[in-house]
Protein backbone atom coordinates (compact mmCIF):
# COMPACT_ATOMS: atom_id res chain seq x y z
CA UNK A 1 0.00 0.00 0.00
CA UNK A 2 1.21 3.34 -0.76
CA UNK A 3 0.90 6.33 0.98
CA UNK A 4 1.07 10.12 -0.60
CA UNK A 5 3.31 12.56 0.55
CA UNK A 6 0.61 14.45 1.79
CA UNK A 7 -0.49 11.92 4.04
CA UNK A 8 3.35 11.37 4.92
CA UNK A 9 3.81 15.13 5.81
CA UNK A 10 0.91 15.11 8.31
CA UNK A 11 1.32 11.69 9.74
CA UNK A 12 5.42 12.84 10.30
CA UNK A 13 3.40 16.15 11.79
CA UNK A 14 0.98 14.10 13.67
CA UNK A 15 4.25 11.99 15.29
CA UNK A 16 6.41 15.13 15.85
CA UNK A 17 3.59 16.65 18.24
CA UNK A 18 2.63 13.76 20.23
CA UNK A 19 4.56 13.60 23.03
CA UNK A 20 7.45 10.94 23.57
CA UNK A 21 7.46 8.38 26.26
CA UNK A 22 10.80 6.80 26.12
CA UNK A 23 10.44 3.73 28.70
CA UNK A 24 10.94 4.38 31.87
CA UNK A 25 10.74 8.28 31.13
CA UNK A 26 8.24 9.40 33.75
CA UNK A 27 8.59 13.30 33.37
CA UNK A 28 4.82 13.70 32.27
CA UNK A 29 3.62 12.11 35.41
CA UNK A 30 6.03 12.67 37.83
CA UNK A 31 7.47 10.58 40.45
CA UNK A 32 3.51 10.32 42.27
CA UNK A 33 1.94 9.39 39.27
CA UNK A 34 4.57 7.12 38.02
CA UNK A 35 4.66 5.16 41.35
CA UNK A 36 0.96 4.97 41.24
CA UNK A 37 1.20 3.26 37.61
CA UNK A 38 3.94 1.32 38.26
CA UNK A 39 2.61 -0.06 41.47
CA UNK A 40 -1.00 -1.10 40.56
CA UNK A 41 -0.35 -4.05 38.09
CA UNK A 42 1.94 -5.45 41.04
CA UNK A 43 -1.45 -5.04 43.49
CA UNK A 44 -2.83 -7.55 41.56
CA UNK A 45 -0.43 -10.28 42.39
CA UNK A 46 0.13 -8.92 46.25
CA UNK A 47 -3.69 -9.00 47.32
CA UNK A 48 -4.04 -12.72 47.19
CA UNK A 49 -1.20 -13.53 48.65
CA UNK A 50 -2.40 -10.63 51.44
CA UNK A 51 -4.74 -12.29 52.51
CA UNK A 52 -3.32 -15.67 52.21
CA UNK A 53 -1.34 -14.45 55.68
CA UNK A 54 -4.60 -13.06 57.03
CA UNK A 55 -6.38 -16.38 56.65
CA UNK A 56 -2.69 -18.09 58.43
CA UNK A 57 -3.03 -15.20 61.34
CA UNK A 58 -6.75 -16.72 61.76
CA UNK A 59 -5.76 -20.05 61.44
CA UNK A 60 -2.76 -19.77 64.29
CA UNK A 61 -5.39 -18.27 66.64
CA UNK A 62 -3.58 -14.72 67.08
CA UNK A 63 -6.16 -11.42 67.71
CA UNK A 64 -6.59 -9.87 64.82
CA UNK A 65 -4.43 -6.37 65.81
CA UNK A 66 -1.73 -8.90 66.60
CA UNK A 67 -2.08 -10.20 62.84
CA UNK A 68 -2.50 -7.16 61.27
CA UNK A 69 0.49 -4.97 63.32
CA UNK A 70 2.72 -7.84 62.42
CA UNK A 71 1.55 -8.47 58.73
CA UNK A 72 2.89 -4.65 58.79
CA UNK A 73 6.21 -4.94 60.62
CA UNK A 74 7.28 -8.01 58.85
CA UNK A 75 6.25 -6.77 55.62
CA UNK A 76 6.58 -9.82 53.38
CA UNK A 77 4.28 -12.83 52.83
CA UNK A 78 6.66 -15.77 52.55
CA UNK A 79 8.22 -14.87 55.87
CA UNK A 80 5.03 -13.86 57.43
CA UNK A 81 3.26 -17.04 56.47
CA UNK A 82 6.25 -19.16 57.94
CA UNK A 83 6.02 -17.66 61.16
CA UNK A 84 2.16 -17.53 61.59
CA UNK A 85 2.09 -21.49 60.32
CA UNK A 86 5.18 -22.07 63.29
CA UNK A 87 3.54 -19.99 65.62
CA UNK A 88 0.16 -21.96 65.24
CA UNK A 89 2.19 -24.81 65.53
CA UNK A 90 3.31 -23.70 69.23
CA UNK A 91 7.31 -23.74 67.87
CA UNK A 92 9.51 -22.03 69.80
CA UNK A 93 10.99 -18.21 69.45
CA UNK A 94 14.01 -19.37 68.00
CA UNK A 95 12.92 -21.30 65.54
CA UNK A 96 10.64 -18.86 64.01
CA UNK A 97 13.51 -16.02 64.15
CA UNK A 98 15.94 -18.27 62.18
CA UNK A 99 12.97 -19.22 60.01
CA UNK A 100 12.78 -15.89 59.34
CA UNK A 101 16.24 -14.89 58.81
CA UNK A 102 16.32 -17.38 56.26
CA UNK A 103 13.65 -16.28 54.30
CA UNK A 104 14.05 -13.14 54.29
CA UNK A 105 17.78 -12.92 53.83
CA UNK A 106 17.20 -12.16 50.16
CA UNK A 107 16.13 -8.93 51.43
CA UNK A 108 19.49 -7.81 53.06
CA UNK A 109 21.31 -8.31 49.20
CA UNK A 110 17.67 -6.26 48.06
CA UNK A 111 18.77 -3.43 50.22
CA UNK A 112 22.86 -3.55 48.88
CA UNK A 113 21.32 -3.29 45.38
CA UNK A 114 19.42 -0.41 46.69
CA UNK A 115 22.20 1.38 48.85
CA UNK A 116 23.31 4.19 46.40
CA UNK A 117 19.46 5.49 46.29
CA UNK A 118 19.36 5.85 49.96
CA UNK A 119 22.99 7.25 50.39
CA UNK A 120 22.38 10.85 49.76
CA UNK A 121 18.98 11.06 51.92
CA UNK A 122 17.94 12.35 54.93
CA UNK A 123 18.77 9.63 58.23
CA UNK A 124 14.69 9.41 58.78
CA UNK A 125 14.45 7.88 55.07
CA UNK A 126 17.49 5.94 55.39
CA UNK A 127 16.50 4.58 58.61
CA UNK A 128 12.69 3.95 57.98
CA UNK A 129 12.22 3.40 54.01
CA UNK A 130 14.24 0.26 53.60
CA UNK A 131 11.20 -1.39 55.50
CA UNK A 132 9.40 -0.96 52.29
CA UNK A 133 11.72 -3.26 50.56
CA UNK A 134 10.17 -6.35 49.21
CA UNK A 135 10.39 -8.41 46.04
CA UNK A 136 8.20 -6.05 43.99
CA UNK A 137 9.43 -2.90 45.33
CA UNK A 138 12.89 -3.87 44.46
CA UNK A 139 12.36 -4.78 40.87
CA UNK A 140 10.39 -1.93 40.42
CA UNK A 141 13.23 0.18 41.66
CA UNK A 142 15.85 -0.96 39.36
CA UNK A 143 14.04 -0.42 36.66
CA UNK A 144 13.52 3.39 37.43
CA UNK A 145 17.47 4.45 37.40
CA UNK A 146 16.11 7.82 36.03
CA UNK A 147 14.40 8.86 39.53
CA UNK A 148 18.23 9.20 40.44
CA UNK A 149 18.85 9.18 44.51
CA UNK A 150 17.17 12.26 45.54
CA UNK A 151 13.73 13.49 46.06
CA UNK A 152 12.41 12.38 43.07
CA UNK A 153 13.35 8.57 44.40
CA UNK A 154 11.92 9.58 47.69
CA UNK A 155 8.34 10.53 46.64
CA UNK A 156 8.37 7.75 44.10
CA UNK A 157 9.55 4.95 46.45
CA UNK A 158 6.94 6.50 49.54
CA UNK A 159 3.77 6.38 46.86
CA UNK A 160 4.77 2.72 46.05
CA UNK A 161 5.22 2.10 49.70
CA UNK A 162 2.32 3.76 51.06
CA UNK A 163 -0.34 1.99 48.36
CA UNK A 164 1.21 -1.62 48.73
CA UNK A 165 1.21 -0.87 52.90
CA UNK A 166 -2.40 0.07 52.26
CA UNK A 167 -3.31 -2.81 49.97
CA UNK A 168 -1.18 -5.69 51.65
CA UNK A 169 -3.13 -4.36 55.50
CA UNK A 170 -6.77 -4.78 53.40
CA UNK A 171 -5.72 -8.12 52.44
CA UNK A 172 -4.71 -9.29 55.63
CA UNK A 173 -7.65 -7.67 57.35
CA UNK A 174 -10.29 -9.22 54.35
CA UNK A 175 -8.31 -12.69 55.04
CA UNK A 176 -8.96 -12.46 58.72
CA UNK A 177 -12.52 -11.58 58.05
CA UNK A 178 -13.31 -14.07 55.68
CA UNK A 179 -10.92 -16.87 57.24
CA UNK A 180 -11.82 -20.22 55.46
CA UNK A 181 -14.84 -18.85 54.01
CA UNK A 182 -12.61 -18.57 50.86
CA UNK A 183 -12.14 -20.54 48.09
CA UNK A 184 -8.54 -22.00 48.37
CA UNK A 185 -7.06 -22.07 44.94
CA UNK A 186 -8.35 -19.91 42.08
CA UNK A 187 -6.90 -17.69 38.72
CA UNK A 188 -5.81 -14.97 40.87
CA UNK A 189 -3.28 -17.08 42.88
CA UNK A 190 -1.16 -17.05 39.65
CA UNK A 191 -1.18 -13.07 39.52
CA UNK A 192 1.87 -12.95 41.62
CA UNK A 193 4.51 -15.60 39.63
CA UNK A 194 2.93 -14.03 37.00
CA UNK A 195 3.93 -10.13 37.67
CA UNK A 196 7.24 -11.42 39.13
CA UNK A 197 7.52 -12.82 35.11
CA UNK A 198 6.81 -9.56 34.34
CA UNK A 199 9.13 -7.78 36.40
CA UNK A 200 12.17 -10.57 35.56
CA UNK A 201 11.83 -10.18 32.01
CA UNK A 202 13.23 -6.77 30.71
CA UNK A 203 15.85 -7.77 33.09
CA UNK A 204 17.21 -10.48 30.67
CA UNK A 205 18.73 -8.13 28.06
CA UNK A 206 22.20 -9.60 28.34
CA UNK A 207 24.13 -12.44 28.97
CA UNK A 208 25.22 -12.24 32.72
CA UNK A 209 21.49 -11.33 33.33
CA UNK A 210 20.30 -14.64 31.28
CA UNK A 211 22.92 -16.52 33.31
CA UNK A 212 21.78 -15.44 36.46
CA UNK A 213 18.46 -15.95 36.01
CA UNK A 214 18.70 -19.46 33.91
CA UNK A 215 21.55 -20.94 36.96
CA UNK A 216 19.13 -19.42 39.91
CA UNK A 217 15.51 -21.35 38.18
CA UNK A 218 17.25 -24.32 38.44
CA UNK A 219 18.82 -24.45 41.54
CA UNK A 220 15.38 -23.16 43.08
CA UNK A 221 13.59 -26.21 41.66
CA UNK A 222 16.57 -28.88 42.34
CA UNK A 223 16.09 -27.09 45.81
CA UNK A 224 12.43 -26.70 46.46
CA UNK A 225 12.03 -29.46 48.64
CA UNK A 226 14.43 -27.78 51.07
CA UNK A 227 12.91 -26.52 54.45
CA UNK A 228 12.07 -22.95 54.90
CA UNK A 229 13.28 -21.30 51.54
CA UNK A 230 17.04 -22.57 52.06
CA UNK A 231 16.87 -23.93 48.73
CA UNK A 232 15.69 -19.94 47.41
CA UNK A 233 18.19 -17.79 49.29
CA UNK A 234 20.83 -20.87 47.87
CA UNK A 235 19.24 -19.88 44.09
CA UNK A 236 19.72 -16.53 44.37
CA UNK A 237 23.60 -16.53 45.68
CA UNK A 238 24.38 -19.32 43.14
CA UNK A 239 22.70 -17.54 39.96
CA UNK A 240 24.36 -14.33 41.13
CA UNK A 241 28.05 -16.22 41.54
CA UNK A 242 26.78 -17.31 37.49
CA UNK A 243 26.31 -14.14 36.71
CA UNK A 244 29.08 -12.55 37.75
CA UNK A 245 31.23 -15.32 35.97
CA UNK A 246 29.33 -14.87 33.21
CA UNK A 247 30.29 -11.15 33.04
CA UNK A 248 34.03 -12.05 33.84
CA UNK A 249 34.41 -14.20 30.97
CA UNK A 250 32.82 -12.12 28.60
CA UNK A 251 35.60 -9.26 29.42
CA UNK B 1 7.47 -15.76 75.45
CA UNK B 2 3.60 -14.33 74.05
CA UNK B 3 3.35 -14.96 70.08
CA UNK B 4 2.42 -11.23 69.96
CA UNK B 5 6.22 -10.77 70.85
CA UNK B 6 7.88 -13.37 69.04
CA UNK B 7 5.63 -11.70 65.65
CA UNK B 8 7.15 -8.23 66.40
CA UNK B 9 11.07 -9.90 66.95
CA UNK B 10 10.49 -11.62 63.88
CA UNK B 11 9.56 -8.22 61.74
CA UNK B 12 13.04 -6.67 63.71
CA UNK B 13 14.66 -8.99 62.34
CA UNK B 14 13.48 -8.26 58.52
CA UNK B 15 13.53 -4.65 59.49
CA UNK B 16 17.69 -5.09 60.39
CA UNK B 17 17.84 -7.26 57.63
CA UNK B 18 16.70 -4.81 55.13
CA UNK B 19 18.98 -1.41 56.47
CA UNK B 20 21.63 -4.02 56.80
CA UNK B 21 23.69 -3.12 53.76
CA UNK B 22 21.78 0.35 53.47
CA UNK B 23 22.53 2.25 57.71
CA UNK B 24 24.58 -0.57 59.20
CA UNK B 25 27.28 -1.46 56.24
CA UNK B 26 26.54 0.67 54.06
CA UNK B 27 26.97 -1.20 50.39
CA UNK B 28 29.37 1.15 48.95
CA UNK B 29 32.06 0.10 51.52
CA UNK B 30 31.92 -3.32 50.03
CA UNK B 31 34.70 -4.40 47.31
CA UNK B 32 33.89 -3.25 43.91
CA UNK B 33 33.84 -7.10 43.07
CA UNK B 34 30.83 -7.50 45.12
CA UNK B 35 28.73 -4.30 43.43
CA UNK B 36 29.45 -6.14 40.24
CA UNK B 37 28.05 -9.11 41.68
CA UNK B 38 25.00 -7.02 42.50
CA UNK B 39 23.73 -5.82 40.18
CA UNK B 40 22.36 -9.90 39.11
CA UNK B 41 20.90 -9.81 42.38
CA UNK B 42 17.66 -8.74 40.50
CA UNK B 43 17.15 -11.61 37.62
CA UNK B 44 18.73 -14.08 40.22
CA UNK B 45 15.97 -13.11 43.09
CA UNK B 46 12.67 -13.39 40.35
CA UNK B 47 13.71 -16.18 38.55
CA UNK B 48 14.61 -18.46 41.87
CA UNK B 49 10.70 -17.34 43.09
CA UNK B 50 9.49 -18.33 39.82
CA UNK B 51 11.08 -21.26 39.55
CA UNK B 52 9.97 -22.21 42.91
CA UNK B 53 6.31 -21.62 42.75
CA UNK B 54 6.39 -23.75 39.92
CA UNK B 55 8.38 -26.76 41.34
CA UNK B 56 6.00 -26.20 44.60
CA UNK B 57 2.62 -26.09 42.49
CA UNK B 58 1.97 -29.57 41.99
CA UNK B 59 2.26 -30.57 46.08
CA UNK B 60 -0.17 -28.11 46.49
CA UNK B 61 -3.01 -29.72 44.90
CA UNK B 62 -2.37 -27.32 41.66
CA UNK B 63 -2.22 -28.18 37.89
CA UNK B 64 2.26 -27.54 37.18
CA UNK B 65 1.69 -27.66 33.58
CA UNK B 66 -1.03 -24.91 33.34
CA UNK B 67 0.96 -22.74 35.48
CA UNK B 68 4.08 -23.04 32.81
CA UNK B 69 2.10 -22.41 30.11
CA UNK B 70 0.31 -19.62 31.97
CA UNK B 71 3.44 -18.03 32.85
CA UNK B 72 4.88 -18.77 29.47
CA UNK B 73 1.85 -16.80 28.17
CA UNK B 74 2.91 -13.55 30.98
CA UNK B 75 6.19 -13.84 29.54
CA UNK B 76 5.61 -13.46 25.85
CA UNK B 77 3.15 -10.53 26.92
CA UNK B 78 5.59 -8.70 29.04
CA UNK B 79 8.26 -9.54 25.95
CA UNK B 80 5.99 -7.58 23.41
CA UNK B 81 4.65 -5.05 25.23
CA UNK B 82 6.94 -4.48 28.64
CA UNK B 83 3.44 -3.87 30.68
CA UNK B 84 3.53 -5.35 33.88
CA UNK B 85 -0.41 -5.16 34.42
CA UNK B 86 -0.78 -6.64 30.45
CA UNK B 87 1.67 -9.68 31.68
CA UNK B 88 -0.08 -10.23 34.95
CA UNK B 89 -3.41 -10.21 32.90
CA UNK B 90 -2.65 -12.60 30.16
CA UNK B 91 -1.08 -14.95 32.89
CA UNK B 92 -4.26 -15.25 35.15
CA UNK B 93 -6.53 -15.14 32.08
CA UNK B 94 -4.42 -18.08 30.33
CA UNK B 95 -4.76 -20.25 33.92
CA UNK B 96 -8.49 -19.54 33.83
CA UNK B 97 -8.71 -20.82 30.50
CA UNK B 98 -6.58 -23.87 30.81
CA UNK B 99 -8.22 -24.85 34.06
CA UNK B 100 -11.84 -24.88 32.86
Amino acid sequence: MSTSPRTSAVRRAVLAARPVRRPGDDRPRGPVGTAVADIAPVMLGVLPLGMSVGIAARAAAVAPTTGLGTALLMFGGAANLAALSLVGAGAGAVAVLGTVFVVNARLALYGAGLEPRFRAQPAWFRWLAPHLIVDQTYALAVGRPELGDGARFRRWWLTVGAVLAAGWCAAVAAGFALGQSLPAGSSLDVAAPACLVALLVPRLSDRPGVAAAAVAAGVAVAGAALPQSVGLLSAVVVGVAAGTLTERAGR
Amino acid sequence: MSAALVLTAAGLVSWVLRVLFIVLVPAHRLPQSAHRALRHTGPAALAALVATGLARSGSGGGSPAALLLALLAAALVARCTRSPLLATGAGVGAFALLTL
